[in-house]
């Protein structure tokens, strides 16, 4: 399968999991902050060095304003991070984030903290539960029960999202590229996986991706991941699952 | 009851309004009343391709805005009985159309009307989404090619999750998948997706196969729906496609390249 306009393409814009930096305010000592800062770069100068960062105001009571946030990013960068983002703000900020021209994520639970989901329409598109029992083989007497199942029994099409919040989610039809599903457990995938897919979003590692076809852009497993790019060829357009081991992924046929 | 039938795609200039004009005439040809509404605002294209640009004097956003009834803005074509334009707008933005205003003017051409094809414009925003709002069917128009795949996904996910069936949680929106400007010979080369491919990425009933032909852009020029060329290619593998949708079962042709034999060093007319 080729495109002639993907070949002519200048460039091409494509949806990436990156890991950012997290930056969780408790306070808005501005001072306090500066020396926790300076403190935490000393400890690891090296690490922190230009390391992108997303100042997440989803813990914090009170309210700041646009100039706050101006001093705040000044403050970052004095200490060598690079302030990318807010999240978790009042409206009021998000627009004196825009003028700064930095970017503005959705409030933070839907993915583990040290990693951030982008998609470029965030539809989300959640189903009630219709068949609540947990697949049996997928689930050991020792963890605790999942709460909820979700099962969706149509195409996941490009721009759209799911998300089974707190349980597994079983996907009877193809995900199609440009669409992303995410479970905080297992994701069943019984068409062609063709998307992306977050088992384990937020942080089990036991979590598990099974599908029948393949292809996907992504698969990541309590944020350890990988694109499509990396996807061994013998295992590609084959029925697999994939899980962690060592905080590696491993990917293995089911045939 | 009128069937409401959105000519939709997201990307732009894949064929929308040839296709809309091709299945109404298509339609009302077959004895059904059927009108061809343009929610293309701000661009006016259906009755330039239907050859009826000079007789618009109301128009779709008249309606609306209740500044002319329907009777006054509906054009009755010449060469097809039964067979109805609702022009759009060319001096307005897309913004003018408004979801109550829409719903009225469908109820009431629905209590008239056999079918009401809705020419959708391009992209995913307002105008496609008034335009696709309260379908029954959607035929989804779509080049081999990866981006206009791609973009037909994403109309897809929107029939399935922002028209009304689907707000109101009844049967959802029946989807046909209407792959145009097909070349078999560039397909064997693989420069263009094959039917197969496009298939398998959408996989939605296929309602016709239309092939790349110059007499597309002759037609639209005389403002002469493709349907109504019987001998070209096009126009045939339109009027499959309209058989399809009333239900009947016809294998696709124009999907294979033509072999070169002793048969053909002629063209066979119908006529
Ligand atoms: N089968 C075909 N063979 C050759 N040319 C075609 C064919 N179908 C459409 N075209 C040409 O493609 C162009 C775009 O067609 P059309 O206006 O129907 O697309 P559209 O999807 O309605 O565009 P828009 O998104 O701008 O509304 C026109 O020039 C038309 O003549
Ligand atoms: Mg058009």
């Amino acid at each position: 399968m080729m495109s002639v306009s993907e070949q002519d393409a200048a460039a091409a814009i494509k949806a990436r999991m990156v890991s950012l930096t997290v930056l969780e305010l408790f306070s808005t000592d501005l001072e306090e902050l500066d020396r926790q800062l300076l403190e935490k770069v000393a400890q690891a100068p090296k690490f922190f060095r230009n390391a992108p960062v997303m100042i997440d105001f989803g813990q914090l009571d009170q309210e700041v304003d646009g100039s706050w946030l101006e001093k705040a990013c000044e403050l970052l960068s004095a200490n060598n991070f690079v302030p990318v983002g807010i999240t978790g703000a009042e409206e009021s900020l998000e627009f004196a984030a825009r003028a700064r021209n930095i970017a503005v994520w959705p409030a933070a639970g839907t993915a583990r903290h040290d990693t951030v989901v982008e998609s470029p329409q965030p539809e989300i598109k959640e189903e009630p539960v219709q068949s609540p029992p947990a697949p049996q083989e997928a689930v050991t007497p020792q963890e605790a029960p999942h709460t909820e199942t979700l099962v969706i029994r149509q195409p996941v099409r490009s721009g759209q999202k799911v998300y089974a919040r707190g349980g597994d989610l079983i996907v009877l039809a193809s995900v199609s590229t440009g669409a992303e599903i995410m479970a905080d457990g297992h994701i069943h995938v019984y068409g062609t996986l063709r998307g992306r897919a977050l088992a384990g979003a937020r942080g089990k590692e036991s979590a598990r991706v099974f599908c029948n076809d393949l292809q996907a852009d992504l698969v990541s497993i309590a944020g350890v991941y990988i694109i499509n790019d990396d996807l061994p060829s013998d295992m590609r357009k084959t029925a697999v699952q994939i899980y962690l081991q060592e905080d590696q992924l491993k990917i293995e046929s089911l045939r | 009851m009128a069937e409401v039938i959105v000519i939709t795609s997201g990307k732009g200039g894949v064929g929308k309004t040839t296709t809309s004009a091709a299945i109404g005439t298509g339609l009302a040809m077959r004895g059904y009343k059927t009108v061809v509404i343009d929610f293309d605002v701000g661009l006016r294209n259906l009755d330039l391709i239907m050859g009826c640009e000079r007789r618009v004097v109301y128009d779709f956003v008249n309606v609306i805005r209740n500044e002319a009834n329907l009777n006054q803005s509906l054009i009755r074509d010449k060469r097809v009985e039964d067979l109805f334009i609702l022009p759009a707008s060319q001096t307005r933005d897309k913004d003018t159309l408004d979801i109550e205003g829409v719903e009225r003017v469908i109820n009431q051409l629905a209590e008239s009307f056999d079918y009401i094809v809705c020419d959708s414009p391009a992209g995913i925003e307002r105008g496609a989404f008034m335009a696709m709002y309260f379908a029954d069917q959607a035929v989804v128009v779509t080049n081999p090619e990866v981006s206009s795949v791609r973009d037909s996904d994403r109309i897809l996910g929107l029939l399935a999750s922002k028209t009304r069936r689907a707000e109101e949680g009844r049967e959802p929106v029946k989807e046909h998948l209407l792959l145009t400007r097909y070349e078999p010979a560039r397909v064997e080369k693989g420069e263009m997706l094959s039917v197969d491919d496009v298939k398998e990425i959408l996989a939605i009933p296929l309602l016709g196969v239309i092939p790349e032909s110059k007499d597309v852009l002759q037609a639209s020029n005389a403002g002469s729906p493709i349907i109504l060329a019987s001998e070209s290619d096009a126009g045939q593998a339109y009027e499959d496609a309209v058989s399809r949708l009333l239900g009947e079962d016809l294998v696709h042709r124009f999907v294979e390249v033509e072999k070169k034999g002793f048969f053909n060093k002629f063209r066979l007319f119908r006529s």
